[in-house]
């Protein structure tokens, strides 16, 4: 289940006539890793805060195993860029705080455990737990983000560029981390997750559904499903002919679209 | 001449009445901040009907001098009000401070409010809150620490302000400086006095805040 069927999907901000996301519309399997790809501005983070329920669609629905949603949910877990962490608590309290949400028959004692597992879960000593997030760096900040994300264990996961502010290294390394979870996903099924970037690496590495949006207003351009034995692995992503080929594609299909909104 | 030993001997006398002081500034200072807080809420949800009339409110408050606001009250509305006539001196002072002070407080509350990120109230909702438990959990923790400062400020303002109660007669440090006055004129030396009393209670204060202060700043 958490199928995702995203249905000629159309948003634009209250006063203004300019339409952000123009008829979207695919059909999301439970499981799915998709990410949405495209250029700064196209209206990657808009979809997803749609798919959040934090902001309502103009046209179109989105429905989750057949009931469109309405509003925001735990169901939907999500991670910021940056704001996934309140500043004023320590990384642990974070945590505890979503799974005070999700889990309200939880004693104290059991969520303090959680969280300390989840924490060693995503690489991180436990000590972390009482430190305040401007303490940690940022591949720490976004490792305790993702730990309260699993922690809640939500059907469905939101990711908004999540290592878009990280360096090369921890960056491979968190994306090695989320495919890990993902793939385990030991507490419950799979995740169906969305996943924003605008790197075309980062997207044919982590994803099994490529959706690249276009400019202005933003519409799916361009759409790849990765089978299982055709995913890309990180040893081979830049040499394997068949990524390399993808990759070009997805490449190629960005330019096209780019060029066309040129001097526009 | 700077009498010292007159100084030395009118300092207690003034300092004795910094009770009533308090007592009005404290008063008015619970009374304008729950004043500012529904203001405050008022302005920040924009609610209709009442954020005009809020508006309207603090525009005024602000725009016009406290004495005036104070005579008004206590010698104008007295004419037309029993209820004003039968109040003593220091409610009416205390009533027209938290009056004024909260419509300076609502905004100090409401600046607090607005610096409170959007993405932590999106944050929150992603995590299944309501919006009664975003005010509560997140707005509120965060909002409190960047509106002390501001806060402090509109109190030092009401505890000054609150000298102006002897203008209705009440024996507050001011009107025990007017009293002393009257008899020695040595005035100098008398308001002198004041001014040293008025600092050193504020200074008292400012002290409560920086620890308040640093307490609450460790997260930033």
């Amino acid at each position: 289940m958490n199928g995702v069927e995203i249905d000629s999907l159309s948003f634009c901000y209250r006063d203004s006539k300019q339409e952000i996301l123009h008829e979207i519309g695919t059909p999301v399997e439970a499981g799915e890793f998709v990410c949405i790809l495209g250029q700064s501005g196209c209206g990657k983070s808009t979809l997803l805060r749609l798919l959040a329920g934090l902001e309502k669609p103009t046209g179109g629905s989105i429905r989750i195993d057949g009931e469109e949603i309405r509003g925001a949910s735990l169901s939907r877990g999500m991670v910021f860029q940056d704001y996934g962490l309140f500043p004023w608590m320590s990384a642990g309290e974070n945590i505890v705080l979503a799974l005070r949400q999700r889990f309200p028959e939880m004693t104290k004692a059991e969520k303090k455990a959680l969280a300390l597992s989840m924490l060693e879960k995503v690489g991180l000593q436990r000590e972390i737990y009482s430190k305040l997030p401007k303490s940690l760096s940022g591949g720490m900040k976004q490792r305790c983000a993702i730990a309260q994300a699993f922690a809640i264990d939500p059907p469905i996961l939101l990711m908004d560029e999540p290592f878009g502010a990280l360096d090369a290294v921890t960056r491979a390394k968190l994306q090695d981390l989320v495919l890990e979870l993902w793939e385990s996903g030991e507490r419950s099924r799979k995740k169906t997750v969305f996943f924003v970037t605008h790197d075309v690496d980062e997207a044919i590495l982590l994803a099994d559904h490529i959706i690249v949006l276009g400019q202005r207003p933003s519409r799916i351009i361009y759409e790849l499903r990765i089978p299982e034995e055709k995913r890309a692995k990180r040893e081979t992503q830049f040499v394997d002919p068949e990524i390399i080929s993808m990759r070009n594609e997805l490449i190629r299909q960005i330019n096209q679209d780019v060029e066309q909104h040129i001097g526009e | 001449m700077f009498d010292i030993h007159y100084f030395l001997e009118v300092l207690p006398k003034v300092f004795a009445k910094t009770p009533v002081t308090l007592e009005i500034a404290l008063i008015a200072a619970f009374f304008s901040l729950l004043l500012g807080m529904i203001i405050a809420v008022i302005a920040y949800y924009r609610l209709p009907l009442l954020y005009p009339a809020a508006r309207a409110f603090v525009s005024f408050m602000r725009g016009t001098p406290i004495v005036a606001q104070l005579y008004f009250f206590y010698f104008g509305v007295a004419v037309y009000s029993a209820l004003v006539r039968d109040m003593t001196p220091v409610t009416a002072v205390s009533l027209v401070l938290s009056l004024n002070v909260g419509a300076f407080m609502s905004e100090s509350i409401r600046a607090a409010l607005l610096s409170v990120d959007d993405g932590q109230r999106e944050a929150a909702l992603s995590l299944g809150m309501s919006n009664l438990q975003i005010v509560r959990r997140i707005i509120i923790p965060q909002a409190l620490r960047v509106a002390l400062p501001p806060l402090f400020n509109d109190f030092i303002n009401l505890i000054k302000a609150s000298s102006l109660a002897f203008m209705l007669g009440v024996p507050d440090i001011m009107g025990a400086a007017r009293t002393e006055g009257s008899r020695t004129y040595r005035y100098f030396e008398i308001y002198g006095a004041v001014m040293v009393v008025y600092w050193v209670v504020i200074t008292a204060f400012d002290f409560l805040r920086k620890l308040l202060e640093k307490r609450c700043a460790a997260a930033f």
